[in-house]
C-alpha cells in the first residue's frame, strides 16, 4: 500500500491539527488521539484520501466527527454505573485565564464548543469551520454568536464565585 | 479575568500545537492497517455467516431428533448479529468479563451504546442496552442485544454463568441461553437443591439460590443485606465445595461473618464483629479467609481455627487502596492481594505469612480465581476502566508475572 501521501501530510499537519482539535476536545491527550485516529482512517481509506482536494481539511472533518462521538460516549459513560470518576484533563502550558476558558468551553453544548474552538482558537475562517462540522455557514455564525454569549456568562459566573 | 475578546486568542491552539506529542508514523500506520484488516474480517464474517446458517439449521434438526432442548432455551447469534456488529464498529463497550472456574470459557458482558442517537441535553435519548459474548476454545458466541444493560455476571460451576440483564436473569453455558424463572417464596439456605448463590444488586442486593435443573431462582432470606464492605470490591458470600456458605454481613454496625453449615447449623467465627474499613472473603479448597483492612490501614487475614470460636489472624503488608483491593487465591493455594501500591503474596497455602512485591501494572479489582490462574479486571491509574479503550483482563499463575488479555479478542 502506498502511504507516502499520508506520511507527508502527517509530517506537515499533525501538530497543527492537534492544536486545532485541542479546543474542541478540551484535553490535549484526547486531541492527540482523535488526530492519530483520523490518520489511521486515512490509511484505512487511502484511495479515497488520495482523491480529496484538501487532505488536511478531510482529516480535520474526520477528527471533529470522532471527537463528537467520543465526547458523547464520555458523557454517556459517566452516567453509567462504572465510570463515576474522571481523570484530570491534560493541558498544554497555558495562563490561568486560558485554562479557565478551556474549562468553560467544555461546558458549552457540543455544537457551540466546536465552532468557537475552530474559529476563535484555531483561527479558521467561517467557511472552513462550516466544512469541518458539516453545517451551513449561516448556522455556524449563529452558533458562534450564541456560543460567545454562553461562554461570557460561564466565565462571569466563575469570576463572581471567585470574588464571593 | 481578561476580556472574552482577548481570551479568544489563537495562542491556545499554538500552545497545544507546540505541546503535541507526535508518535512515529509507523505507529499510526499500524493502527490504520489493523483497522483495515478488521473491516475486511467483518465483511468476510458476514458472508461466512450467511453460509453457516444452512449448516446450523441442519445441525439443529438433528439435535432436536436426538435430544430436545429444554423448553424456553434460546440459541446464540452469529457473527452478523446485532451485538457482533456493534462490537466490530465500536458501538459496544465491555462491562466486565470473567473466566469460568476451569478457565476454559470466557464470558464478557457488553453495554451497547447508540452514540449517534445520544443527545447530551436530552436524558430521554440515553437508552443503553446490553448483551454478552461467550468464548470457548477460540470460538465466540454472541447473545442477542437485550433492551436492558447487563448488571451482573456470576460463575456457576465449571462452565456456566448467570447473566443479569435489568431485572431478569439467564443461565448461560456453551449449549445456549436458558431464561430463569424467579420464585417469590424463599428457599432454605441449607436446601440441597441449591446449585449456587447469585447476588443481585438490582433486587435490593438480595441473594438468590439457583436450581439449575428447574431453571429457577428463589431468594435466600438468611443472606439479605450481606455483601462486601466496599462496593464492587471482593466477595461477600462464598460457598465451599462441601456446601458451607460463608457470608460477610457488612450491614451491621460492626461487620460480622456468618458460617452456614450444610447440616443447617449456624455459627459466628468472629463473635463481636470486625472493626474494618474494607473486607472481602476468599475461599480455596474449603478453607475460607477474611481479608480486612482496619480503620488505621493495617491489613489482616483471618482464618477460622479448630473450633467455631477460634480465629487465627495474620498481619499482611499494606498493599494500598484501603477499601478497594483485589483478593484471590492462586492455583497453588497461595493468597494474593492486589492494591494500588503493591502486591502481597502468602508464602504458602496456610496464608500465615506474606511477602510484598512492587506493583508492575495498573490498578485492578474484581478478582476471579480458577484452577489455571487468577484474573483481574484492568483499570487505569485512577482506578477506573480506561476511557475510550477496552479494559483488559490481566491474569497470573504466580502473582508476579501477568498476561494481558484484551476483552473481546
Amino acid at each position: 500500500m502506498d502511504t507516502d501521501l499520508v506520511r507527508q501530510v502527517y509530517e506537515a499537519s499533525y501538530r497543527r491539527l492537534v492544536g486545532q482539535l485541542y479546543g474542541v476536545c478540551g484535553d490535549l491527550a484526547e486531541a492527540e488521539d482523535v488526530v492519530q485516529e483520523a490518520f489511521a482512517r486515512a490509511i484505512q481509506h487511502e484511495r479515497r484520501f488520495r482523491r480529496t482536494d484538501n487532505p488536511e481539511a478531510w482529516l480535520r472533518t474526520v477528527a471533529v466527527n470522532l471527537s463528537r462521538s467520543r465526547w458523547r460516549r464520555r458523557v454517556l459513560g459517566d452516567r453509567l454505573q462504572r465510570r463515576t470518576q474522571r481523570t484530570e484533563a491534560t493541558q498544554p502550558d497555558l495562563s490561568p485565564d486560558h485554562v479557565a476558558l478551556v474549562a468553560a468551553l467544555r461546558r458549552l453544548p457540543e455544537a457551540q464548543r466546536q465552532v468557537i474552538a475552530l474559529h476563535h482558537l484555531a483561527d479558521l475562517p467561517v467557511h472552513e469551520v462550516a466544512e469541518a462540522v458539516g453545517a451551513p455557514v449561516g448556522t455556524v455564525k449563529a452558533r458562534l454568536s450564541r456560543g460567545r454569549a454562553a461562554l461570557a456568562e460561564l466565565l462571569n459566573d466563575r469570576e463572581e464565585a471567585r470574588h464571593a | 479575568m481578561r476580556d472574552l475578546d482577548d481570551l479568544l486568542d489563537p495562542v491556545v491552539s499554538r500552545r497545544a500545537t507546540e505541546a503535541a506529542r507526535r508518535p512515529d508514523f509507523a505507529t499510526v500506520e499500524r493502527r490504520g492497517r489493523r483497522r483495515r484488516q478488521r473491516a475486511r474480517a467483518v465483511a468476510v464474517g458476514a458472508v461466512v455467516a450467511a453460509v453457516a446458517t444452512v449448516s446450523i439449521v441442519g445441525t439443529r434438526v438433528a439435535q432436536d431428533q436426538a435430544a430436545p432442548e429444554p423448553a424456553g432455551r434460546i440459541g446464540f447469534e452469529g457473527p452478523n448479529g446485532e451485538l457482533a456488529r456493534a462490537i466490530a464498529t465500536g458501538d459496544a463497550d465491555p462491562y466486565a468479563e470473567t473466566p469460568s472456574r476451569d478457565g476454559s470459557v470466557l464470558l464478557t458482558g457488553w453495554t451497547v451504546l447508540d452514540v449517534e442517537a445520544f443527545d447530551p441535553n436530552d436524558e430521554d435519548s440515553l437508552v443503553p442496552r446490553g448483551g454478552f459474548t461467550l468464548r470457548v476454545d477460540g470460538e465466540t458466541y454472541w447473545s442477542k442485544v437485550y433492551n436492558d444493560v447487563i448488571t451482573g455476571l456470576t460463575v456457576i460451576g465449571d462452565d456456566g454463568y448467570v447473566v443479569l440483564h435489568g431485572r431478569k436473569a439467564d443461565l448461560v453455558d456453551p449449549d445456549g441461553i436458558q431464561p430463569l424463572t424467579f420464585r417469590k417464596s424463599p428457599v432454605d439456605i441449607a436446601d440441597p437443591e441449591i446449585d449456587a448463590i447469585v447476588p443481585m444488586l438490582v433486587k435490593q442486593g438480595r441473594h438468590f439460590g439457583l436450581d439449575r435443573e428447574s431453571a429457577t431462582v428463589a431468594p435466600v432470606a438468611e443472606l439479605d443485606g450481606v455483601g462486601p464492605t466496599c462496593s464492587g470490591s471482593g466477595h461477600g458470600v462464598v460457598r465451599t465445595e462441601a456446601g458451607e456458605i460463608w457470608a460477610l454481613d457488612a450491614g451491621a454496625a460492626a461487620p460480622s461473618v456468618v458460617r452456614y453449615g450444610a447440616d443447617g447449623s449456624t455459627s459466628y467465627p468472629y463473635a463481636g464483629g470486625l472493626r474494618v474499613r474494607g473486607a472481602s472473603l476468599v475461599e480455596h479448597g474449603g478453607q475460607v479467609g477474611v481479608v480486612w483492612v482496619t480503620p488505621e490501614g493495617d491489613v489482616r487475614v483471618s482464618v477460622p481455627g479448630d473450633t467455631s470460636e477460634a480465629v487465627a489472624g495474620y498481619d499482611y503488608p499494606d498493599v494500598g487502596g484501603a477499601c478497594s483491593f483485589g483478593a484471590a487465591v492462586l492455583p497453588d493455594g497461595r493468597l494474593l492481594l492486589l492494591g494500588s501500591d503493591q502486591v502481597a503474596r502468602s508464602v504458602d497455602s496456610t496464608w500465615a505469612e506474606a511477602e510484598a512485591f512492587p506493583q508492575a501494572h495498573e490498578r485492578a479489582f474484581a478478582a476471579t480465581g480458577n484452577e489455571e490462574s487468577v484474573c483481574f479486571d484492568g483499570a487505569n491509574d485512577a482506578g477506573q476502566p480506561p476511557m475510550n479503550e477496552r479494559p483488559d483482563l490481566m491474569c497470573t499463575t504466580d502473582g508476579l508475572h501477568w498476561q494481558r488479555t484484551e476483552i473481546g479478542s
